[in-house]
């Protein structure tokens, strides 16, 4: 296996399914770590550079640094407009970069953290930009199914809610394709899967377009949730009508399989019932702390900590 | 799928201005938004030299007139003007020939507008005569409902308060707003009456500071004891009635307020140089009031600026007593320079004049899918040159109303383009869109 020491990671597709495989390895490994205070990365110092406010993945990042003994320095500026000084990413990096080991960037539009990657000579951890890419997320998505199932290949997985503007269920989707699964896409019509990541998932692995919820919900491993924004219906009809069908209830949970788990990459409004939070399929709270040991195990090879 | 690519853009986007982005428009809406380079092939592909994209404007106090009034402006002028001002919506006010005032004047209006349309146009309704209209009215798309305190006109009549309280109430339980014209019916017609000759200072006798005060206290003081409904003050004029509809506001009321560019750049002294022309209703103010608006801005006071544009022939405006003369100014193409200028000056900000001319008129009247720069958001965008200087020239207007107060007011902040619905309507200062590209509106989520 390549060392993974002075990577970026900006996008899921930039890393081998070998080198996912590896970096999930390692971080069965790090979990050790996560109890016991650990200097793996004492010395080291990492920016966290948020140009759009996420108190999760900033505090999950931070713990993961400094739970391995590193430092963080918080460069996030709350943004005011400001006509004459604009925005100006390309110097605020080169700067950054001279201070620090690594750089976590999270900024609103696609395309920044490639941006920063190319710009900085240490390397660049895209904490989500734009609409399309989470990289991390994804990572720790696949960690919590391979804990909690044991196995990728062989499970049915439905993905369930906005499908058009999630970016969380782009990237893993985009991840899952390398494995042996079977795919649901459940959706209001209106939201259906971007078509360029249906066509690419497909062409790998079985794919299906469902309307009712209810249609699949018994034969499921994972059911992996997201919000419903209301914004995105322009008639107030049309999104009551879909309003109640995509809600997680315990009617749900009583007719999936008992080893069956639901995720959810948070934060949650309305969309799982919290009724259901006590239930052993859910696992939304469990997946967080494994995206914590997933960005430890991350720092820890892109850092060259850990070979 | 048709698909558009805009390439070199600064945008506004969630309080920030972020420099060189590409935009992807597919089918009318925005796609992607990104700082790389958009590789795909698309239908077209637009260069615009680093000049800045707001949201497109939302007018939500405009006159469009049309029908029988369509001498004064018609829907293609009234649009027309609004795509060279930079507004992509405007929400048309029902005191037109003939007035809307149920299903039947409503779906005349809609039918007429349709096929005549460059931007996205709603539609607000006097309260119909029959209260059981208001659901039927509702079913068509209406936007609000707009209620004149100190005239009696189409619709259902009042005479107090009281009588409004079961419109309101009704109103109310749909969660559409409520649009008032805030005066004081007995002074209006008692001055009237006692000048039947009229004069300047009888004008603002009837229109007074103190009407609008006490009608705004008189509202508020109402909605604490019925249902709750949403109001909202169309142009105040005076800092009193802000302060009281700051103050509700802090209660949980549910009030908002609009305010104009003629009352935040104009005062009482400028009749000196408008002599009667420059009646409006409200009428102008004085300074102590202009600071106030604008303290009133600054502190978060005011939801929304709207242009209040009023077109009427300049004979109208020029010919008889104050009491029939036409009041009010064509605003749609003004504003917008008028207020980059202000922020230009430092007087508000950017941001700010983002949030009172797309981001809150697209909340508070439940425009889905609009008022703001995102992705699955309609490509309705406003193309702005910070630095190009302006000097406003009536007899360039598409307005068929060819006059304005501002008549020779020079600043920086011009509108350079603007996309509806995702097509060009107006490209570097020219018109490159046709009717038709604007869409009837229906209040969404």
């Amino acid at each position: 296996m390549p060392s993974l020491r002075g990577r970026d990671m900006i996008s899921i597709t930039d890393f081998t399914q070998e080198e996912i495989e590896y970096i999930l390895d390692k971080t069965d490994e790090i979990r050790k770590l996560s109890i016991e205070r650990s200097d793996l990365l004492k010395g080291k110092v990492m920016a966290i550079l948020f140009f759009e406010p996420s108190t999760r993945t900033r505090i999950s990042f931070e713990t993961a640094m400094k739970r391995l003994g590193g430092e963080t320095v918080d460069m996030s500026e709350p943004k005011r407009a400001s006509i004459e000084k604009g925005e100006n990413l390309t110097d605020t990096v080169r700067v950054i970069d001279n201070y620090v080991d690594v750089i976590v960037i999270r900024h609103p539009l696609e395309g920044s953290a490639r941006l920063a990657a190319e710009i900085a000579e240490n390397p660049v951890i895209n904490g989500g930009s734009g609409a399309e890419e989470h990289p991390t997320q994804a990572l720790l998505d696949l960690y919590t199914i391979r804990r909690e199932k044991e196995r990728i290949n062989g499970l049915t997985i439905a993905f369930v809610g906005d499908l058009k503007y999630s970016r969380t269920v782009h990237s893993l989707s985009v991840a899952l394709a390398n494995y042996n699964v079977k795919l649901y896409f459940i959706s209001p019509p209106i939201l259906k899967m971007r078509r360029e990541i249906l066509e690419y998932v497909s062409n790998k692995v079985s794919v299906e377009e469902v309307n009712d919820l209810n249609d699949v919900v018994e034969e499921v491993d994972v059911l992996y949730v997201t919000r419903i924004q209301k914004e995105r219906f322009s008639d107030i009809s049309d999104y009551m009508k879909v309003k109640g069908s995509y809600k997680i209830t315990l009617d749900h949970v009583k007719k999936m399989r008992e080893d069956a788990i639901i995720m959810h990459p948070l934060p949650r409004v309305d969309e799982i019932d919290y009724a259901v939070d006590q239930t052993p399929q859910a696992k939304y709270f469990k997946q967080v702390y494994y995206g914590l040991l997933v960005r430890m195990s991350l720092l820890a090879l892109i850092l060259g900590a850990v070979e | 799928m048709k698909s558009l690519r805009l390439r070199n853009c600064k945008i506004f986007y969630r309080g920030s201005v972020i420099s060189d982005v590409e935009i992807l428009i597919e089918d009318g809406k925005i796609a992607r938004l990104t700082k790389l380079k958009i590789n795909r092939p698309v239908d077209e592909i637009i260069d615009l030299n680093g000049l800045l994209v707001i949201p497109g404007l939302i007018d939500v106090h405009v006159h469009l007139r049309g029908l029988n009034l369509a001498y004064k402006e018609d829907y293609d002028t009234g649009t027309l003007a609004a795509a060279f001002g930079g507004f992509s919506t405007v929400l048309d006010m029902p005191n037109t020939d003939p007035a809307t005032e149920n299903v039947e004047t409503f779906k005349l209006k809609v039918e007429a507008a349709k096929p005549k349309i460059y931007v996205n146009v709603g539609f607000y309704s006097f309260i119909p005569e029959k209260l059981t209209e208001i659901h039927r009215l509702i079913a068509e798309g209406v936007f609000g409902f707009k209620v004149f305190m100190h005239r009696v006109m189409p619709g259902y009549k009042f005479n107090d308060l009281e009588d409004l309280r079961k419109p309101f109430e009704t109103i109310g339980e749909t969660g559409l707003p409520v649009l008032v014209h805030a005066e004081k019916r007995e002074t209006y017609e008692t001055v009237k009456q006692e000048n039947p000759n009229g004069s300047l200072e009888a004008f603002e006798a009837a229109l007074s500071e103190s009407s609008e005060n006490e009608s705004v206290n008189g509202l508020i003081a109402m909605l604490r004891k019925i249902k709750p409904v949403k109001l909202h003050f169309c142009h105040i004029s005076s800092q009193l009635p802000l302060r009281r509809i700051a103050e509700a506001k802090a209660e949980g009321l549910s009030i908002t307020c609009e305010v104009t560019p003629h009352h935040l750049l104009l005062s009482k002294r400028s009749y000196e140089t408008l002599g009667i022309y420059g009646l409006v209703d409200p009428p102008l103010r004085s300074e102590a009031c202009v600071e106030g608006l604008w303290a009133g801005i600054r502190r978060s006071m005011v939801d929304c600026i709207a242009s209040d544009h009023a077109p009427h022939t300049f004979e109208e405006k020029s010919t008889g007593n104050v009491w029939n003369i036409k009041t009010g100014f064509p605003g749609l193409e003004t504003l917008l320079p008028l207020m980059l200028d202000c922020v230009n000056r430092g007087w508000l900000s950017l941001s700010k004049l983002v949030k009172l001319t797309s981001q809150n008129p697209a909340r508070i009247f439940r425009i889905a899918g609009r008022g703001s720069i995102e992705i699955g958001y309609w490509a309705d965008l406003t193309v702005v040159d910070l630095n190009g200087e302006f000097t406003i020239d009536p007899s360039k207007f598409k307005s068929k109303a060819m006059h304005s107060p501002f008549k020779g007011w020079r600043g920086r902040g011009v509108v350079k383009g603007i996309f509806v619905n995702g097509a060009p309507v107006v490209l570097d200062g020219e018109l490159s869109g046709r009717s038709g590209i604007g869409r009837i509106l229906k209040p969404g989520v």
